[in-house]
């Protein structure tokens, strides 16, 4: 096979969900010397956005996004040792801690935002549900963030985002971070009111401002 | 059969399971099932409302081994609920087919409805959770109540306390869990309701609202309990602190409800599957938190609406399922999601209020707008055009509505993922006099025109 029906290939097994196909095809690219940041980019990458437009469209459903996911991190992690630094920095889009806010157990949304980023080249840092707001500051500075993603479904829950952004300037490191907020009854008026960088109608369009906060494509 | 002793034993010492692996296994043993029981590719787009008994008696037992394959997850001490066979079957069987809410001349009566049942099925109305203002939130409340075929009350959700910003889980839910109470019964008693039953408490995101609204001067054992458990088969301290509080104030049979949520394209799959995980979410659910009604419903996990073919097809057998296998008194939902005072959300509305009445449920919940998006963003008239739908389409066929929900999805189901926003409450009606304003009357009239021209027999208004 040559260098383009490879990359064709690896990129069929990771947006089929295949993790052993992906292994086996990315140890194949290694020993055949094919360009492994070319492979990533023009195989995974953009084979995996069709795997989000085609969540949107009922063809495929989270689990199966999932397995696209599982499947791109083991075919990623075989090709890194094969990295430079340069490389892998360029690959990593950013890092984002996510979760859902303290008083509200409800995920789905929160865990399909996690995956679109995922397979749009993020690294996600899911801290769970009812996180209370100085958890999600905690673990942005532990993790290094470039964004803090916050959901809530509950009008209740909402105060929190306010909270969280709050705590980040009376500590004097609002600037370090963009927030990104999200769910069912928050809209842009008021994250614009809150003073959040981003938010997000639905996933795709989480993806969308994902990207144009860190200035990357 | 279990007991709520069981269920506190169990989610301590039930096998252990870390929640990431939980919502990978839902799909992986669904497919398994809905393949073993032949129920691969039944989606039928054609006809959103089924009346196909043999797929929802296959689905009913699919589910049934599913649940017992799968349990209950706690989130809490991620351990499962696990629930044998028999437990199941007999959870099925002592689960109640008769309940009562309300009192004095306000009490109603509810009772397990089977399919096309000529009796009408009991109405939960009002903004459902919708984010109101103190100032508005009373005045709303009354003005749903004052229709007659209103038989019970779901308020909004409160997002001050006299003045002050409601926090989950903090003191200021506590506060106003037994603010809710007191504005919504002077509410209520204001429209000349005073003894109509409330769901409450609608704004408890954990259970300490619960806690606050269930006591002395507030909600009493007749007011039904919400107790809304996250997708999929899962549920968590504050919801079984809720289930406890009620046995503690009223008992075991005081009326409680719990819900299976499913989202079509989330950790359930496509329709296939989701069917047989939010039957068996709804079962399982009803069983652990020993409801009163088992509620349900398939959203659709891109446009967040419950009111697209999909969904009403995914409730529709779910519904039928129950109606034909069980004696539960099913709950239905209304999750429209365009705004308020515009044709989209009375035509949700109505879809859904036709559909899950046909198929057997025995209280119709309602009505959402907008996810909750915009302040004071709910009317009546949604409420209003529930309950006149759910009591009239009472001993029509399936076949009947499903012929009217195929000429009104269209007419909405591309706009659910940009909805119209509509306008808040004080703008379409006087709130003076808790009257609609002539544009409102209009548009409601002409919905109701509609409906009835379709074959919908609503009961006289003046056109």
């Amino acid at each position: 096979m040559n260098d383009e029906e490879i990359i064709k290939k690896f990129a069929e097994s990771v947006i089929a969900g295949e993790k052993e196909s992906s292994i086996r095809i990315a140890e194949e690219i290694v020993s055949t010397g094919v360009d492994p940041l070319k492979a990533i980019k023009e195989g995974l990458l953009g084979g995996l956005q069709d795997v989000g437009g085609r969540w949107v469209t009922g063809e495929v459903f989270l689990p199966e996004m999932m397995e696209s996911v599982t499947a791109m991190k083991a075919g990623i992690d075989i090709l890194k040792a094969n990295l430079s630094g340069t490389a892998l920095a360029e690959l990593k889009l950013g890092t984002v801690v996510l979760g859902t806010v303290q008083g509200d157990i409800h995920d789905i949304g929160k865990n399909i935002v996690g995956t679109m980023l995922e397979l749009a080249g993020f690294e996600i840092k899911d801290i769970g549900v009812d996180v209370p707001a100085m958890q999600f500051v905690d673990k942005a500075q532990e993790e290094k963030a470039d964004i803090i993603g916050i959901s809530a479904l509950m009008v209740t829950s909402m105060p929190f985002f306010e909270d969280i952004i709050s705590i980040l300037k009376d500590m004097g490191i609002r600037e370090k971070y963009k927030v990104m907020i999200g769910g069912g009854p928050v809209t842009q008026e008021y994250a614009d009111e809150i003073g959040a960088d981003g938010y997000g109608r639905d996933a795709e369009e989480a993806v969308r401002i994902a990207k144009k906060l860190l200035e990357v494509s | 059969m279990i007991t709520l002793y069981d269920v506190m034993d169990r989610i301590q010492t039930g096998p252990i399971c870390k929640v990431a692996d939980w919502d990978k296994m839902i799909y992986a043993k669904a497919k398994e099932i809905a393949k073993k029981h032949d129920l691969v590719g039944i989606y039928d787009p054609q006809n959103p409302v089924s009346s196909d008994d043999s797929l929802a008696d296959e689905v009913f037992k699919a589910a049934l081994e599913y649940l017992e394959e799968m349990g209950i997850l706690c989130l809490a001490t991620q351990r499962i609920i696990k629930l044998s066979h028999d437990e199941i079957i007999e959870g099925l069987y002592h689960l109640p087919s008769t309940a009562q809410a309300g009192s004095g001349a306000d009490v109603v009566n509810y009772h397990h409805r089977a399919i096309e049942d000529k009796t009408p099925c009991i109405t939960v109305l009002g903004s459902f959770g919708h984010p109101m203002s103190e100032e508005m939130f009373p005045l709303h409340s009354q003005a749903v109540v004052q229709h007659p075929f209103v038989d019970t009350h779901v308020s909004a959700t409160l997002v001050t306390v006299y003045g002050l910003k409601i926090r989950s889980g903090t003191p200021t839910e506590t506060l106003a869990g037994y603010y809710e109470t007191q504005i919504v019964k002077e509410a209520v008693r204001k429209a000349g309701r005073p003894g109509i039953g409330i769901y409450g408490v609608e704004l408890s995101a954990t259970a300490y609202g619960n806690l606050g609204g269930y006591t002395y001067g507030g909600y009493t054992a007749q007011d039904p309990c919400i107790c809304v458990q996250p997708a999929e088969l899962k549920t968590d301290y504050p919801l079984l602190n809720k289930m406890i509080h009620r046995i503690n104030i009223g008992g075991v049979h005081a009326p409680m409800m719990s819900h299976s949520l499913s989202a079509i394209g989330g950790w359930a799959g496509g329709p296939d599957t989701v069917v047989v995980v939010n039957l068996a979410g709804c079962i399982g659910n009803a069983i652990v938190h020993q409801s009163t009604f088992p509620t349900h419903r398939c959203l659709d996990a891109v446009t967040s609406a419950d009111t697209g073919r999909q969904s009403v097809w995914c409730d529709s057998v779910v519904d039928n399922a129950l109606a034909r296998n069980t004696h539960f008194i099913v709950g239905g939902y209304a999750g429209s999601v365009a705004g308020p005072y515009t044709e989209m959300h009375l035509l949700e509305t109505a879809v859904r209020a036709m559909s899950r009445t046909v198929c057997g449920c025995g209280q119709f919940m309602g009505v959402k707008s907008t996810h909750g998006r915009y302040l004071n963003h709910s009317s009546p008239i949604e409420s209003w055009i529930a309950a006149e739908v759910v009591k009239a389409t009472a001993g029509l066929s399936r076949e009947h509505v499903n012929e009217v929900v195929k000429q009104l999805l269209p007419r909405y189901e591309d706009k659910l993922r940009d909805p119209p926003k509509g306008k808040p409450f004080q703008e379409g009606f006087d709130i003076k006099t808790l009257k609609p304003t002539e544009e409102t009357r209009r548009l409601l009239n002409s919905v109701r025109k509609e409906l009835k021209d379709l074959g919908i027999p609503l009961q006289a208004f003046t056109e």
